[in-house]
């Protein structure tokens, strides 16, 4: 029997229209999410993953709209349909966010005791002395010492870590279904990195929850998502389960990101780069928005969008010429082994 | 035992602030001047007694007066009288100096709160939802402030109070009617920086609604700047009120202001000839307790500044 998906994201378009212009910073976006796993998406920096995240939870500024025809399809709901109040009963309460920046996502001018009881109190019916015990408890949940004590301190008295700690509490102390966690570990030292994603992995067995993990970082991706978006220019270029994609990566874009990574089993002279830079918004390339960048480029590529290709069960690729790639792949192999 | 922390917390965050004012010496001067200041208003009927020693009753006492803000008149001289024992400040117009600058007090807090609160409010309301909201909103509301903004305040009160009619009560309403730009623009900067933060995100992602993000998550973050101005401008509020009183706008004859017992100086300021200073305590008094005033008001403003901004923390 086919699994039913938490959330599934089609065809979504998010569109800035700003006085230079329509950015397209998300342009035809699909996936799925399923309950209990964790999706990671994967991209450079302006290639639409936060806008994507912040339109699942329609949070984006003004001038941003989300075009016709997209879909985002919750637990049965279209939450594009929803009106603002409905919208505003499943934030922070069925879809949960955590933010990058442990240091700025908290307000400075409240104890985290009182903005973890701000998100029960909004969507729990209980009175304040619950929500507060509810509170002491969320922060030993996520591994905080001393929570009696810390539920009274000010965002400025708590270490990075810590304040990215108290964000899962407050995110987490509804019990959301799925969370949305938009680069967690990227402001933090690797060694709180691994301690946090760890924390996130243990919260999530238990309380069955669905992650997306939104990232830049590789490596975060390979320790701790089940399925991988791969996104470049506002569109996914390839989607798969997070092994496949790294043994047999069938898009130029992300054998490039793989490539990037420095490795310590191979001795490289010099670290790979993909050439080039992230396209600007405003004017994306004709056809293939990689085509520019890519090492495998043919004309085809610079007139024609190529489609999502199913190369294998559950392996979509956005490129006519992943078969080349395969080649190259196995002669690097081949050279790597002499 | 929640309740217990909260209040050591509160203690300790008093003592800090404390500690804090303590060290900066024109902090303390602010403050002993306000607190010098808010002693006299609150006993001024024990430091000035309202009676009147023109009008006896049967038993040959003082009569109470009707109206202690109304300076009774208590001699006939039409010379300002010099200090004296009895009336150390001097007397002008037959009311003594000594009474007007006590109960004035009283006035000045009064003009200066009421106005200052009143702008304020007037302008978080205008500037919170400018700035939150943003857009056609923001630019309506911002012209509607320039327009305010562009008319001097001085002209603006004066020709609103004139068109008000006479009296302290009208004073007030124009200088509030003129006076909540500043507010306005402040907050909605300072709203406009801190939506941006990614704390008001986050609440969004919890569910928050519009009107508790405005009023818990941004304005907390936004009002310190807004205090600070508000006290500092409570000073140059009693100026200007002083100022539309010595023009004769404000507060009716005999009444116990500043302003209005500057305007009985009118006749006396140059003194006689040969020697400018004859009348000097008629200015000296309640000029010094006008200058003192602004001057409390505005170093509490400072000292306010270093303790509550969270950004100086």
């Amino acid at each position: 029997m086919e699994k039913q998906p938490l959330l599934t994201v089609r065809n979504l378009r998010t569109y800035f229209y700003t006085e230079d212009g329509v950015v397209k910073a998300v342009d035809g976006v699909d996936f799925e999410v399923y309950e209990g796993e964790t999706l990671g998406i994967v991209g450079e920096s302006g290639s639409g993953k936060s806008v994507t995240s912040l339109t699942i939870l329609r949070l984006l500024d003004p001038r941003g709209k989300i075009e016709e025809g997209s879909e985002i399809i919750f637990n049965g709901k279209n939450l594009l349909a929803l009106s603002d109040d409905e919208m505003r009963r499943i934030r922070g309460n069925e879809i949960a966010m955590i933010f990058q920046e442990p240091m700025v996502a908290l307000n400075p001018v409240f104890t985290i005791g009182e903005q973890i009881m701000e998100a029960i109190l909004l969507h729990q019916d209980v009175d304040k002395k619950t929500a507060r015990e509810m509170a002491i408890d969320m922060l030993k949940k996520v591994g905080i010492p001393e929570p009696q004590k810390r539920v009274d301190e000010y965002p400025h008295e708590l270490s990075g870590g810590m304040r990215q700690r108290a964000m899962i509490a407050m995110a987490l102390s509804c019990r959301p279904k799925l969370l949305i966690a938009d680069e967690p570990t990227t402001a933090l030292d690797v060694t709180i990195q691994a301690q946090i994603l760890e924390l996130m992995k243990e919260l999530q067995k238990e309380y069955g929850m669905a992650i997306i993990l939104i990232t830049h970082d590789v490596g975060v991706i390979a320790e701790n998502a089940d399925r991988v978006v791969v996104m470049y220019g506002g569109k996914v270029m390839e989607t798969s389960d997070v092994k496949t994609i790294f043994k047999k990566p069938k898009h130029p874009y992300t054998w490039g990101l793989l490539t990037s990574i420095p490795r310590l089993d191979v001795e490289q002279e010099r670290l790979y780069s993909i050439p080039g830079m992230v396209p600007d918004p405003l004017h994306f390339p004709q056809g293939c928005r990689f085509n520019t960048r890519c090492e495998f480029r043919e004309e085809k590529c610079s007139l024609e969008m190529p489609p999502l290709t199913e190369v294998e069960p559950g392996h979509l690729t956005r490129c006519f010429f992943y078969k080349k790639l395969d080649e190259a792949q196995k002669l690097l192999k081949a050279g790597e082994g002499a | 035992m929640s309740e217990n922390v909260t209040t050591t917390k509160m203690n300790t965050e008093f003592k800090r602030m404390f500690r804090k004012i303590m060290r900066n010496p024109s902090a303390v001067l602010g403050f002993s001047l306000l607190i010098f200041f808010i002693i006299v208003a609150i006993f001024a009927p024990f430091i000035a007694k309202p009676l009147n020693p023109m009008m006896l009753d049967d038993d040959g006492n003082p009569m109470k007066l009707d109206n202690p803000y109304i300076m009774p008149i208590i001699t006939w001289s039409s010379e300002p009288v010099p200090p004296s024992a009895e009336h150390p400040f001097g007397m002008i117009q037959g009311r003594d100096i000594f009474y007007g600058v006590v109960w004035g007090t009283r006035t000045a807090f009064f003009i200066g709160l009421m106005v200052t609160i009143l702008s304020t409010i007037f302008g978080i309301i205008i500037g919170s939802i400018a700035g939150y909201y943003g857009g056609w909103i923001d630019e309506i509301l911002m012209r509607i402030t320039d327009v305010f903004m562009s008319i001097p305040f001085l002209l603006a009160a004066m020709v609103l109070t004139t068109i008000l009619g006479n009296g302290l009560d009208k004073v007030m309403i124009a200088m509030t009617v003129f006076g909540w730009m500043g507010a306005a623009r402040l907050i909605r900067a300072n709203i406009l920086s801190v939506k941006e933060e990614q704390f008001v995100l986050a609440a969004k992602a919890l569910g928050v609604k519009d009107f508790f993000i405005i009023t818990k998550h941004v304005l907390p973050n936004t009002i310190f700047p807004v205090l600070i101005q508000a006290s500092m401008r409570m000073g140059s509020l009693v100026i200007t009120a002083a100022g539309l009183s010595f023009l004769g706008l404000g507060a009716p004859l005999g009444y116990a202001d500043w302003g209005s017992m500057l305007n009985f100086t009118r006749n006396w300021i140059l003194g006689t000839s040969g020697s400018a200073f004859t009348y000097w305590y008629a200015v000296f008094y309640p000029g010094m307790a006008m200058v003192l005033f602004v001057l409390a008001w505005n170093l509490v403003g400072d000292a306010l500044r270093d303790v509550f901004d969270p950004r100086l923390k």
